[in-house]
């Protein structure tokens, strides 16, 4: 009974943020503003920048507002647009390119076990190259496929793969650097 | 969604999914002031046609009040020309009227002095009344083609209805209608225009110096006689 409550309560919100009702519109920022500065995090190393980012979006989520159909997630149509803002921008700013480099292996992460903390994790996410950061943030984050991932930039599956199979390999790098680096092996 | 068998993602994944960044103070009022200006760009486009609709319909009305102003003028124009043949008949017929009989110039200017042009047409007059009352079914008018077509230079015609010898004179019938024609001429008589004073021999001499100018000249002339003519109706 609360879950359906909320799930009302979260449409009339959204009906009155149609509505340009700004203290709805606030109710919303305030609710997934912290989730989506951490989404727009993993994408830019700074944290005004993403900030930025994020408030670009949410001026998309509200003039888009009337387009959700309610039938997803919520959070997940935000964070969507998030996402989207993000790789639109890096594209934009930097021209990211990405080799058609046809050799991958599908593999996975070795079973490290990583005690790593979510900062830790963003500084090893962050030592990555754009091109090789947007699949793996899509892949294994955000959990899109590679078809999903090779429209969303423009790219083949086959060079998305790459691009994860590369990014993977530098992780594994990075981790195994910090563990000993930890552990005082270094 | 493909699979994350690998525990390290799964770890990466839920530990990024799990953080929360909370944003700066001042982030709020960004997105409100972002959104404030997009709800006025938006309602300001919806003014925006309004304004477009509006001067189109502005730019219209005064096309349309401009168009029906230059009408008129042009028609001014041709009232224009009109009157320049109305004003130079009297002239050319008076010509006329003069140039054949010399000796009435001493009449037309007499016309300053009501009391000699009297004395000097009585003759005259009572030679055309009498024949007027000979033929009653004629009018007088019929007589002279001239006087038919323009009875505002009829300065003998009228300085004789006032004469008082020729209803003394004529008993006859017929009198009536020559005096119904009198009373008209004197209507007509009353027209400020008939009262512009003509000088015979300023208007021959005029003429001879139409003779003596050349095309340009004239022109002139007649444009500033025109000039003259619609200022004096405009002041009537």
């Amino acid at each position: 009974m609360k879950v359906i409550n909320l799930h009302q309560e979260e449409r009339e919100i959204i009906m009155l943020a149609v509505e340009n009702n700004r203290h709805a519109q606030q109710k919303i920022y305030t609710k997934y503003a912290s989730k989506m500065l951490s989404v727009c995090r993993q994408y830019t190393k700074d944290l005004h920048h993403a900030e930025d980012l994020m408030i670009t979006a949410f001026m998309k989520v509200f003039a888009n507002l009337k387009n959700f159909e309610h039938k997803g997630s919520f959070e997940g149509w935000i964070r969507r647009i998030m996402v989207n803002e993000c790789i639109s921008y890096i594209r934009a700013q930097k021209k990211v390119s990405f080799l058609e480099d046809e050799y991958y292996v599908e593999d996975s992460f070795n079973n490290i076990e990583s005690n790593l903390s979510v900062d830790d994790i963003q500084s090893l996410i962050d030592s990555l190259p754009d091109g090789y950061k947007m699949v793996f943030n899509l892949f294994a984050v955000e959990g899109y496929k590679h078809q999903e991932i090779g429209e969303i930039l423009g790219i083949s599956e086959s060079t998305s793969k790459s691009q994860l199979h590369h990014a993977r390999k530098m992780l594994q790098e990075q981790v195994l650097k910090l563990k000993n680096y930890n552990n005082g092996t270094a | 969604m493909e699979q994350h068998n690998n525990k390290t993602e799964r770890d990466f994944r839920d530990k990024l999914n799990q953080r929360e960044i909370m944003p700066s103070a001042h982030a709020w009022d960004r997105l409100d002031a972002m959104l404030t200006v997009a709800e006025e760009k938006k309602s300001k486009r919806g003014y925006g046609w309004l304004y477009i609709a509006a001067s189109i319909l502005g730019f219209l009305t005064i096309g349309a009040a401009f168009l029906s102003q230059t009408e008129p003028v042009i028609d001014q124009g041709r009232k224009n020309v009109v009157f320049e043949n109305q004003t130079d008949k009297p002239q050319d017929r008076s010509n006329e009227a003069i140039t054949p009989a010399a000796s009435d110039s001493g009449a037309i200017a007499s016309s300053e002095n009501p009391t000699k042009i009297n004395t000097n047409q009585n003759h005259n007059n009572q030679s055309t009344i009498n024949n007027q009352s000979q033929n009653q079914s004629t009018p007088i008018i019929n007589q002279n083609p001239v006087e038919a077509v323009n009875p505002v230079p009829d300065n003998q015609k009228l300085v004789a209805s006032t004469n008082p010898i020729i209803n003394q004179k004529t008993d006859h019938p017929a009198s009536v209608k020559v005096d119904e024609l009198l009373a008209a001429a004197q209507s007509t008589n009353q027209n400020p225009k008939t009262s512009v004073r003509v000088n015979a021999k300023n208007l021959l001499s005029e003429v001879d110096k139409d003779v003596n100018l050349t095309f340009r000249e004239k022109m002139l002339r007649r444009a500033s006689e025109v000039a003259s003519t619609v200022a004096n109706r405009n002041i009537e």
